[in-house]
């Protein structure tokens, strides 16, 4: 088992390295100099060429990209993230406001989306075949389909604009206001949630109902058994290495999903930070957040690759 | 099941009236900021105003960039204040004279305070002025010498003097006043964001590109004001939300580009004010002897080939007029004349004239907004009636960052020139003036520097010779003027007051005038 772990522990530096490395790449092979953005048009008319050779030695891109690289790694590996070029600020502080956000509003909807994902899928196997099951079955394929950005905007239409249930917009501390908090977050985490839910509910129908048809599952009804013991104690844990291996995906689908949520409800998380971050080509901001990213992807792997031995004793870690 | 079907039924109504909204065309008459009914103004209340971007350093203005001033007018003043007219009024300087041997005296206003307390005095606008000198910023490269005289007077002596001298220490100057105490007891970094000025509100919180709050700053020198209690300034990227937020009643104001959905909302309730801030022209690579944009007689024929008109309306719904003259009609050096109106076989017959009678191809380069990138299709499709191929090329904002300054071939930048200045070669200095590196491809003919230097450099503003400026770079088809393009606030019809007057420069207001008669 240990060493199993170190073994991947080992794979994900290499996996982390490769994507800084391609993000890196990525980043500079987009046109324009990251220095004119800082420069709105207003202020180009006082733009000289000397401002602008002291902000490029002033920001390190005067170097060759194999020294920008290494330098990049090396303070990174020291807890230095680097200065934000559009913000003037050190990475650090702006991720430090903004991971909080976004973890909040991942953990709620990856919660709230395999919760009742798992929930959804249990009763459509259960019931297999009924209106309860039909129902169901379709709501999870719209789910899958559903477009983000649009069901951000038409639940804004509907519930904020029309019948003035919601707030539009923003974000709230749960410290400083649960209340106005939760009211923010509804419609956010609603969408966020509505394809991890819908692709928990259906991976869950589909294996319980494989794992429904063994002889062990038969025999325990054949005991006498109650529903609940079967399904959950017979039923439900070895339907689980899919769902599993499902919602490990799904956090990168929640940590992407966000970056659209965040702009259409105006979150100040990492998400809108991101957009921002490319979209004026902030490397030390962009490659810091893409960085945060492969983390939280890379380690909600391993936790579900270490999970699988757990749900399933058969499975050894050599 | 049945409750099934509802929902999908709501939801497509609700799309359906979505797609329904924006389709919506309406002819409705933008309102002008008025002064003709007196109306006492009510105190108290919050105002919510929605601004797409927040500007890096708004408290320290030497190194916050411009055109964010909806935020910094709110805590930081300038020494006077200047109208589209042309007229200055008072602010932090009383009075202003302008010496014969080219510098401008202010006589400063007595018993002003900044936020923390301290005193406002010539000691105080000499530091900033001096920070704006160290950032080469706010015109300061202008300047041989900043001299104090007594505690209320100061003396700015110009190395290279430019008629709009006294304008550059208005709102559009960006040269705001902060207290020197509060930034020498905290640092820069501290001072960036935190706005401890003279104005009419306080910064109480700021959370970068999330919100700016403000307290009325009960120790103003405008007495009586401001009206409001507090005031929230929310950063609202999104387009579509910034508008969702407006109409559903959670903002009060909402600053945003002249456009169709400016008449959307009004037809919804709001109320509008717009004003014309500048040209949309296209810059081409006229200094380029290989280009075809060399050629006069191809430059005319471009703009013969597009339908001004037609776009304008169809695409902005009126909002954005037709320009022929390189400067809008918000300023006085603006001029009605017949210009290069529509006129396909003509642009053909030019076409030939040039020697190009099938054409010829260039890159095209939309400043990459809607605003820009909308038109500049229609522009493509009229260019390509007349065999002009204008090779539309998607930029991003660094890209187009790049080509300003920048060098291109057999290509054209579809830009703006706006400023919303009355002083309008204060406006075109930047791009086109001696000391400007931007659009470099671009000829500056000897009549154009000429012109150029007779407008710019005389003692006072003197509109006859800037529209001989405006007249040479027509003549020869220097740009070519598409569009007058304008801003809009558009507010909640209890909001009053607040663009009362309306100071010149791009998304100006008077924060301290702003009252709710709700």
């Amino acid at each position: 088992m240990a060493g199993y772990v170190i073994r991947r522990l080992i794979q994900c530096i290499i996996v982390i390295f490769l994507v800084t490395l391609g993000l890196f790449i990525a980043m500079r092979l987009l046109p324009g100099d990251p220095l004119l953005m800082i420069i709105n048009q207003e202020q180009l008319g006082e733009l000289t060429q000397e401002r602008l050779d002291q902000l490029r030695e002033e920001y390190g891109l005067n170097k060759p990209l194999v020294v920008q690289y290494v330098d990049w790694i090396s303070d990174t590996v020291h807890g230095d993230l680097g200065t934000s070029i559009t913000y003037s600020s050190p990475v650090t502080d702006l991720l430090t406001k903004r991971i909080p956000i976004t973890f909040h509003l991942g953990i709620l909807s990856f919660i709230i989306a395999h919760v009742i994902g798992i929930a959804v899928g249990i009763v459509s196997a259960i019931r297999r075949g009924t209106k309860l099951d039909t129902g169901l079955t379709v709501l999870a394929n719209i789910g899958i389909t559903i477009p983000v950005f649009w069901l951000g905007i038409i639940m804004i239409y509907l519930f904020a604009l029309e019948l003035h249930w919601l707030p539009v917009m923003g974000y709230t501390s749960p410290f400083d206001d649960f209340w106005q908090s939760t009211r923010q977050l509804i419609m956010p985490v609603f969408c966020l949630s509505v394809l991890p839910l819908a692709s928990a509910a259906r991976q869950t129908r589909s294996s319980v109902l494989e794992i429904m048809q063994q002889d062990y599952v038969r025999t325990a009804w054949s005991k006498g058994l109650r529903e609940n013991a079967v399904v959950m104690r017979h039923i439900l844990k070895n339907a689980f290495i899919p769902v599993i291996t499902l919602a490990g995906l799904g956090v990168s689908f929640i940590i992407g999903g966000q970056v659209l949520v965040e702009q259409v409800f105006n979150i100040p998380g990492m998400g809108r930070l991101a957009v921002f971050a490319v979209m004026n080509k902030d490397y030390p901001t962009a490659q810091a957040i893409a960085l945060v990213i492969a983390l939280a992807v890379v380690i909600s792997n391993l936790l579900v690759d270490l999970s699988y031995g757990w749900l399933d004793p058969r499975i050894r870690y050599t | 099941m049945k409750k099934l079907l509802m929902l999908l039924i709501v939801m497509l109504v609700a799309s359906g009236l979505i797609i329904t909204g924006c389709g919506e065309t309406t002819t409705t008459t933008t309102a002008q900021p008025t002064t003709t009914v007196a109306e006492t103004p009510k105190y108290g209340g919050t105002l919510t105003v929605i601004y797409p971007y927040m500007g890096k350093s708004l408290g320290w203005p030497a190194t916050s960039q411009g055109g964010y001033s909806l935020w910094q007018q709110v805590c930081l003043e300038p020494l006077v204040q200047q109208l589209m007219d042309g007229t200055f009024i008072p602010r932090l300087a009383t009075a202003w004279t302008i010496g014969d041997d080219q510098s401008v005296t202010f006589t400063l206003r007595q018993g002003v305070k900044f936020h923390d307390g301290t005193d406002f005095n010539a000691e105080a606008v000499k530091f900033n002025l001096d920070a704006m000198a160290a950032e080469n910023r706010g015109g300061s490269v202008n300047w041989a010498s900043v001299d104090v005289i007594d505690d209320y007077h100061i003396k700015i002596t110009y190395a290279n003097w430019a008629n709009w001298a006294v304008a550059d220490f208005a709102f559009a100057g960006n040269l705001y006043m902060v207290s020197p105490t509060a930034y020498e007891k905290n640092g820069l970094d501290w001072i960036k964001d935190h706005m401890v000025g003279t104005g009419p509100f306080v910064q109480t919180d700021m959370e970068q590109d999330v919100h700016i709050k403000f307290d009325a700053n009960k120790d103003y020198w405008q007495e009586g004001k401001p009206y409001l209690d507090k005031l929230v300034i929310l950063c609202v990227e999104d387009s579509v939300t910034a508008q969702t937020a407006i109409l559903s009643g959670e903002a009060d104001i909402l600053n945003t580009e002249a456009d169709q959905k400016v008449i959307d909302m009004q037809a919804k309730g709001l109320e509008a004010v717009t004003r014309m801030v500048g040209v949309m022209n296209i810059f081409m690579d006229t200094a380029n002897p290989d280009s075809p944009f060399a050629i006069q007689a191809n430059r005319e024929a471009v703009e013969y080939a597009i339908d001004k008109e037609t776009i304008c309306q169809n695409l902005s719904g009126g909002m954005m007029t037709p320009a022929y003259w390189m400067a809008p009609p918000s300023v006085p050096a603006y001029k009605d004349i017949p210009g290069r109106k529509y006129d396909p076989e003509k642009a053909k017959e030019l076409l030939a004239e040039a020697g190009n009678p099938d054409g010829f191809t260039f890159t095209f380069y939309p400043i990459p907004v809607p605003l820009f990138e909308n038109p500049a299709v229609a522009i493509q499709a009229d260019l390509a009636k007349v065999g002009i191929n204008a090779e539309y090329q998607k930029i991003t904002n660094t890209k187009f960052g790049e080509l300003v300054v920048g060098d291109w071939e057999n290509a054209a930048i579809f830009a703006a020139v706006s400023s919303c200045v009355p002083n309008w070669v204060q406006a075109l200095s930047g791009f086109f003036g001696p000391m400007s590196i931007l659009y470099k491809p671009m000829l500056r003919s000897d009549a154009f520097i000429e012109a150029y230097n007779a407008a710019a450099f005389t003692k006072e503003y003197d509109n006859e010779k800037v529209q001989a400026l405006l007249q040479v770079m027509y003549d020869e088809e220097m740009v070519i003027p598409c569009f007058n393009s304008g801003e809009a606030w558009v507010f909640q019809p209890y909001v009053k007051g607040a663009w009362d007057p309306w100071p010149a420069g791009l998304q100006m207001w008077s924060p301290e005038n702003a009252w709710l008669d709700k």
